[in-house]
């Protein structure tokens, strides 16, 4: 397995190029020293079978929120403000949700925005409620 | 058990572990399924292992058969797959509906 983690791709797809390798790897040197090589592994093994544009975007993104993965790992129970913000879409800050109307177990009419999930019953009547909110 | 915040990336990666919760998944099909972006489905599965709602190990395979290393998979504890399920439902059900419409004691 070592030797194959430790390949250096030639940028075809399913071998990790030998950029988004040494990202992956750099992402996991500032986590605890007890979980550095679980995560390198981790991460190498996601860049199999990616595009080379696929794993530019997954090291970058692995690089980048590799001190927050450090702070999940240290304390779990942590919770950095710009990830209690992020992944809303902009949209749907605005209540611009994007409803799309499903039916429950029971039957009973209800929506859910498409961009983030929120979910509405109305309560007054079947049809389709106000468009925002 | 440790309950974590239900942020909304939280209670996205839940609803995918939710909807394939008798087969094990690896961390970037999580992240595809949930539609976080890259890098952001680890912290967050980091913290439900750190609390007792995952279990994760190493996918059984022979890399050079496979021609890749093995991936890190992870699947709901029983004990996780209720109280996510549980955690989903509490925070719909506060989004979803007004104060004065739900039922009493129920916190917000």
């Amino acid at each position: 397995m070592t030797a194959l983690m430790g390949s250096r791709g030639t940028g075809q797809e399913g071998q990790p190029t030998w950029w988004a390798s040494l990202a992956v790897r750099s992402a996991s040197l500032p986590l605890p020293a007890e979980h550095r090589y679980r995560y390198r592994q981790e991460f190498l093994a996601e860049l199999y079978a990616m595009t080379p544009a696929e794993q530019r975007h997954h090291a970058t993104g692995v690089l980048s929120r590799a001190w927050t993965l450090r702070g999940a790992l240290t304390d779990p129970a942590r919770l950095t403000p710009k990830e209690a913000a992020m992944v809303k879409p902009w949209r749907c800050r605005l209540r611009l949700h994007r409803w799309q109307f499903l039916r429950g177990a029971e039957g009973q009419v209800y929506r859910e925005c498409r961009g983030c999930g929120k979910q509405r019953i109305d309560v007054y009547k079947e049809g389709p409620g106000p468009m925002w909110g | 058990m440790a309950t974590p915040r239900m942020t909304l990336p939280t209670q996205l990666v839940l609803r995918a572990l939710l909807a394939e919760a008798d087969r094990e998944q690896y961390g970037g099909e999580l992240g595809a399924a949930a539609g976080l972006p890259s890098g952001t489905i680890h912290p967050i599965l980091a913290r439900l292992e750190g609390v007792g709602w995952l279990t994760s190990r190493w996918e059984e395979i022979d890399p050079r058969a496979e021609g890749r290393p093995a991936r890190r998979y992870y699947q709901l504890t029983p004990d996780g797959l209720e109280l996510a399920r549980a955690a989903l439902a509490r925070a719909y059900s506060a989004s979803a509906r007004p104060a004065w419409l739900r039922p009493q004691g129920e916190q917000s």
